[in-house]
């Protein structure tokens, strides 16, 4: 009984979590071109529930989704998708493209306070991620003065 | 009565200071050509949440957070392009001709076949009140907006931040 509680309560929590329009707009609109495929992350709801309770350093929310495919969509195309979905708010922050490397990435950012969200589009050799990320910038700002190094691996992370 | 419109109207256009009339920076079609790009965009507000991240514990972030207070925003833009001729040399006049007659040449930097830069600031009395880096060369061209008061005997804190190229580290290459 305990465990079908603790069952509904998380999938409850993945349900009631808010779906930002702008991030699922953008993920549903690079999954609509041609050649692009969604990845399926296992948990990643759950992961998202833990990072809504615990916050670590500083991180009040994010979403994730990666694709496959993306490699062959035209970098001026991705800039233009980014700009139509993003949502109201977002500052282009860093665009930056290589065709010589085909990497890219597009960051655009919204202060909210002392907090700031921001989207992220990335392409590195095979992998394309979209991430959403609310963060608290004097949290963020505080753990790199405690742990400089640490700060290193949260980012990778 | 129209007089006095005309001279609230003149003296609220002298009191608005010369930077708040934007550079633009917009160069149609050329990151079609180009083969790397990076655009740098930071407002006022970003910059104080850029502000925000630096630690105060660090006397070089601490340098940078000093130097970024009362800016109004960083812009940078910069192509690569595969070939030489790839871009017109007439972009850099476009970006000059915008400077009004409060911006002065600090540096000018002339070769045919390396880079031509031009530095300009846009002085208010003795204060600089913005800057504006324009880089040349033949496969490359980057505009870098800086917009608001800088202390140029601070400026190299900024150097390799918010998209900044390390202006020393390349010059002592050479």
């Amino acid at each position: 009984m305990t465990k079908r509680l603790a069952i509904a309560a998380v999938l409850f929590c993945t349900v009631a979590l808010p779906m930002r329009a702008d991030f699922s707009s953008l993920a549903r609109a690079l999954d609509r071109h041609q050649g692009v495929k969604r990845v399926w992350i296992p948990f990643l709801g759950l992961a998202r529930v833990a990072v809504r309770i615990v916050e670590p350093e500083g991180v009040h929310d994010f979403q994730l989704a990666t694709f496959t495919g993306a490699d062959k969509v035209d970098a001026r195309e991705l800039q233009q998708m980014m700009r139509t979905h993003v949502g109201a708010g977002f500052k282009p922050l860093v665009q930056v493209w290589s065709r010589k490397s085909n990497e890219w990435s597009f960051i655009y950012a919204k202060p909210v306070g002392d907090n700031v969200e921001l989207m992220i589009l990335a392409h590195d050799d095979e992998d394309t991620v979209l991430v959403r990320v609310s963060v608290n910038a004097d949290k963020v700002a505080e753990e790199i003065g405690r742990h400089p190094r640490r700060v290193t691996n949260v980012a990778r992370r | 009565m129209r007089n006095w419109i005309l001279v609230f109207a003149l003296t609220l256009a002298a009191a608005i200071p010369a930077a708040a009339q934007p550079i633009n920076l917009d160069f149609p079609g050329l990151a079609d050509r180009a083969e790397e790009v990076v655009d740098i965009t930071l407002d006022a507000s970003l910059l104080r949440v850029a502000a925000k991240f630096l630690s105060g514990k660090d006397a070089d972030e601490r340098a940078v957070r000093d130097m970024i207070h009362g800016l109004r925003g960083i812009y940078v833009r910069s192509y690569e392009f595969a070939r030489e001729g790839e871009y017109d040399r007439a972009l850099v006049d476009r970006v000059k001709t915008q400077l009004g007659a409060s911006w002065k040449p600090l540096v000018t930097v002339r070769s045919k076949k390396k880079e031509n830069v031009n530095i300009y600031a846009n002085m208010r009395g003795e204060d600089i009140i913005g800057l504006v880096i324009i880089s040349a060369e033949p496969r490359e061209f980057t505009v870098i907006n800086i917009d608001g008061p800088v202390d140029i005997e601070r400026l190299s804190s900024l150097e390799g931040q918010f998209g900044i190229p390390n202006l020393s580290k390349e010059g002592s290459d050479d």
